[in-house]
């Protein structure tokens, strides 16, 4: 028996519906497929902001204060090691992420 | 035409002088309104007609709206729904900006250190006065993790406090280089194909490819930018 033609086109909509949907569902699901080479780069960015940072800092006190070179010594060692602390806190997340 | 550089130059469109300060209005800044303006006219473009269940245009800024939803419950908690705004700004107006810069012609001021580092800097205040708001003196924790020794402090609190301010810095070096690199590639290939002549079609089909790349780039970037901001501010609002 052949469908009314008013129900057929009916169903061609919810049908069209449900592949919209699904595809919508798809995309909020899984944006993070981030390439691994961004995420690598976020790292080694993570890794050398905190020297760049440190030093900055360091260079900065050095001119208030007239004690260089000490404060920029300090600063950049202290400043790489917060760079591998935020390395590891970033490692730390992607882990738990994944 | 030759210098791949020359596309990042800033040009004063209208010269505005303030007390000795110049905030002359710069094609930087043209980028930044027609951003902000496409970003208006396209979400207006898609609600104009709007409806319970959602048409194709309608369905656009909703997936994006549950996109970032998402990833603040995910990232952030229930607690950080309250900044959804700011961070739905955030990802829209670096997103739109970044694709902007694609177009023949325009600029691209997410190349531009010091437009993205004052936004990153004003990230890491929000985050501050969020802390802050939320946890009052608690806030302090976050330069001294429980858990540590008290002797261990002078040498804790530095180091957690470089690791707090090389965020913004590490943010900004993150999009900026992104956006240059592709931006100088693009050029550079593009004067292969003139100089090439006929031969210029294989660098064509290389650029056509790296276009695709970069809108790719552009996208993925402003979501790296989002999560981190969202990350941030997790850490701001909760101790460790």
């Amino acid at each position: 028996m052949k469908k009314p033609a008013d129900i057929e086109a009916m169903e061609e909509k919810i049908e069209a519906f449900k592949k919209k949907e699904k595809a919508k569902k798809a995309f909020v699901k899984n944006p993070s497929s981030a390439g691994s080479a961004a995420k690598g780069f976020q790292l080694s960015v993570d890794l050398v902001s905190g020297v760049f940072v440190g030093a900055a800092i360091g260079y900065f006190l050095d001119v208030v204060f007239h004690s260089t070179p000490w404060c920029l010594v300090v600063l950049t060692v202290l400043g790489g090691i917060a760079g591998i602390l935020n390395v590891y806190k970033s490692a730390k997340a992607e882990e738990k992420e994944s | 035409m030759s210098n791949p550089l020359e596309q990042f130059e800033i040009k004063t469109l209208l010269p505005i002088d303030l007390s000795h300060y110049d905030i002359s209005f710069s094609n930087s800044s043209l980028a930044m309104s027609l951003t902000v303006v496409s970003i208006i006219v396209v979400f207006a473009l898609c609600l104009r007609k709007a409806t319970l269940v959602p048409n194709l245009a309608q369905s656009v800024p909703e997936a994006l709206y549950e996109f970032v939803y998402n990833l603040i419950k995910n990232n952030v908690g229930k607690q950080g729904l309250k900044y959804f705004s700011f961070i739905f700004c955030l990802f829209l107006y670096i997103a739109f900006g970044n694709l902007f810069g694609l177009f023949p012609y325009s600029f691209t001021f997410t190349s531009h250190v010091a437009a993205v580092g004052a936004l990153s800097l004003l990230a890491l205040c929000f985050n501050i006065c969020v802390g802050v708001y939320n946890r009052k003196w608690g806030y302090l924790r976050t330069f001294l993790p429980k858990g540590i020794p008290y002797a261990l402090a002078p040498l804790v609190v530095p180091i957690e406090m470089i690791s707090l301010i090389s965020k913004p810095f590490s943010l900004t070096v993150r999009l900026v280089a992104n956006m240059t690199v592709g931006h100088i590639m693009l050029k550079i290939l593009g004067g292969f194909v003139v100089a090439l002549g006929v031969l210029g079609i294989v660098p064509l089909f290389f650029q056509a490819l790296i276009i695709i790349f970069e809108i790719f780039i552009a996208v993925l970037q402003a979501f790296i930018y989002t999560v981190l901001s969202c990350i941030y501010l997790g850490d701001a609002l909760r101790s460790h």
